[in-house]
C-alpha cells in the first residue's frame, strides 16, 4: 500500500463519522513533507535561515511587527550566539569564561525576556519570542566583527551604538505589539537591558 | 548488520555524528582540554546531527516526523505526523533508530552527573546543551510514536464498533 503524500483530517469527516488511522493533520501550508528528498529539505531550512536574516536587517522589520519572524526556528540564534562567543572570545585572557559568558546571557537572557512578556499576560508563543531576540542580534554581531577587524575604541562605540540602536529598533516593535497597552513599558525595558547586556560585553572585550 | 537495513546510508549518518561529538568531547574533555573548541565543535555537531535525526532519519527510517505549527491568530501548535503503514518499515532501521535514540540522552545525563559532581561548570553548559538537543529529539519522537499508537488503537476500536453496529443491525 502506498502512503498517500495528501494531508487529511484526522476527524469526522463526510459525515459517516469514519476516523482514519492516519496521522496527517490539516497543515496550512498544504505541504506534504514527509517524502521529500534530503536536498530539499535542507534547502528550505537554510532559505528559511537566510530570509530571516535579511528581514532582521532591513527597516521594513519596524513597520509590520516582525511577521516575517512568525515562522519560529533556532538556528539562527545558535549561529549568531555560537559566532558572537568565538569574536569575543578570540583576544580574551579568559577565554572559556567570555564565550561562556556569552552563551549563557543569549539563551538565559532571551529567555528571561520572554518569561517576563508571558508573565505581563502578553500573547506571544515563547519560541518565537526566543527567536526574534536571538534574530536582531545580528546588527550586534555585525557590529562585533567591525569593532574585531578596526581596534580603534571610538569606532568600537560608535559601531556598538549603531548596532544597539538597528539591534532594539527591530526587536522592540515585535514585542510591544504582543502586550497589553498598560504594561508596554514593563515588557519592553527587558528586551532594551538584554541588549544593553550584549553591547557592554562587546565593548569590554 | 547493515546488510538488512532498507536505509543504510541514512542509518549510519544517524550514528555519525553522534560518534563524532562523543569523540571530540572526550579528547577536548579529558585527553587535551580545550575548552572553547571543543564547545563549538561540539555544538556544530550537535546542531547537525539533531537536524539530521528531526528530518532526515526520523522520516526515513521510522515514517515519523514532528514540528511546530504557528497559526494565524499567533498560537503555536505541536504536529506529529506518521506513516499509518507500519508494516513497509524494516525491523533493522527501526532498532538501529530508537536503540541510539534512547542512548543518546541517557549518556549526556551521566556526563551532566559526572561534571556536577566535579564541579566543572563550564563543562557542565556543554552537556545541558547537548542534553537538551538530545531530550528533544527524544520526545518529540517519542510524543509522534504514542499519537500513532493512540490513533491506531482509536481506529481500531472505531472500526470494532462499526463492525458490531453492522452485525446488529443486519441481525
Amino acid at each position: 500500500m502506498a502512503y498517500e503524500p495528501t494531508y487529511q483530517s484526522p476527524q469526522f469527516h463526510g459525515g459517516d463519522g469514519m476516523v482514519t488511522p492516519s496521522g496527517s493533520i490539516e497543515s496550512q501550508q498544504g505541504r506534504c513533507t514527509l517524502d521529500e528528498p534530503v536536498t530539499e529539505t535542507i534547502m528550505r531550512d537554510l532559505r528559511s535561515i537566510g530570509m530571516k536574516l535579511k528581514y532582521v536587517m532591513l527597516p521594513r522589520a519596524r513597520e509590520d511587527k516582525g511577521q516575517g519572524l512568525r515562522e519560529w526556528d533556532l538556528w539562527g540564534p545558535l549561529v549568531l550566539c555560537l559566532a558572537l562567543g568565538i569574536m569575543l572570545s578570540m583576544h580574551a585572557e579568559q577565554a572559556s569564561l567570555a564565550f561562556g559568558l556569552v552563551f549563557i546571557i543569549v539563551w538565559v537572557g532571551s529567555g528571561i525576556v520572554t518569561i517576563n512578556a508571558l508573565l505581563l499576560k502578553g500573547k506571544i508563543s515563547f519560541f518565537q519570542s526566543v527567536c526574534v531576540l536571538g534574530y536582531c542580534i545580528f546588527p550586534l554581531v555585525i557590529a562585533a566583527f567591525c569593532s574585531l577587524m578596526l581596534n580603534v575604541i571610538w569606532l568600537k562605540v560608535i559601531f556598538v551604538t549603531i548596532g544597539f540602536t538597528w539591534a532594539t529598533g527591530a526587536s522592540v516593535n515585535f514585542m510591544s505589539e504582543l502586550l497589553p497597552e498598560d504594561r508596554k513599558a514593563l515588557g519592553v525595558y527587558p528586551v532594551w537591558l538584554f541588549y544593553v547586556a550584549i553591547a557592554w560585553l562587546i565593548l569590554i572585550s | 548488520m547493515l546488510q538488512t537495513a532498507a536505509h543504510p546510508a541514512t542509518c549510519v549518518f544517524h550514528a555519525a555524528f553522534k560518534i563524532v561529538v562523543l569523540l571530540i568531547y572526550i579528547y577536548g574533555r579529558y585527553i587535551h582540554s580545550a575548552y572553547v573548541s571543543t564547545f563549538i565543535l561540539c555544538t556544530i555537531f550537535a546542531a547537525l546531527d539533531f537536524w539530521t535525526v528531526k528530518n532526515i532519519s526520523g522520516r526515513l527510517l521510522v515514517g515519523l516526523r514532528w514540528w511546530n505549527l504557528v497559526k494565524d491568530d499567533g498560537s503555536s501548535e505541536w504536529v506529529f505526523e506518521s506513516n499509518p503503514d507500519e508494516g513497509s518499515l524494516n525491523a533493522t532501521d527501526r532498532s538501529i533508530f530508537w536503540g541510539v535514540t534512547y542512548v543518546w540522552p541517557v549518556l549526556w545525563a551521566v556526563f551532566l552527573f559526572m561534571n556536577i559532581l566535579n564541579f566543572s561548570l563550564d563543562w557542565v553548559l556543554l552537556n545541558i546543551m547537548i542534553f537538551v538537543f538530545a531530550g528533544t529529539n527524544l520526545a518529540g519522537y517519542w510524543k509522534c510514536s504514542t499519537d500513532a499508537k493512540k490513533r491506531a488503537t482509536q481506529w481500531v476500536q472505531s472500526e470494532g464498533m462499526r463492525a458490531v453496529a453492522g452485525a446488529m443491525g443486519f441481525a
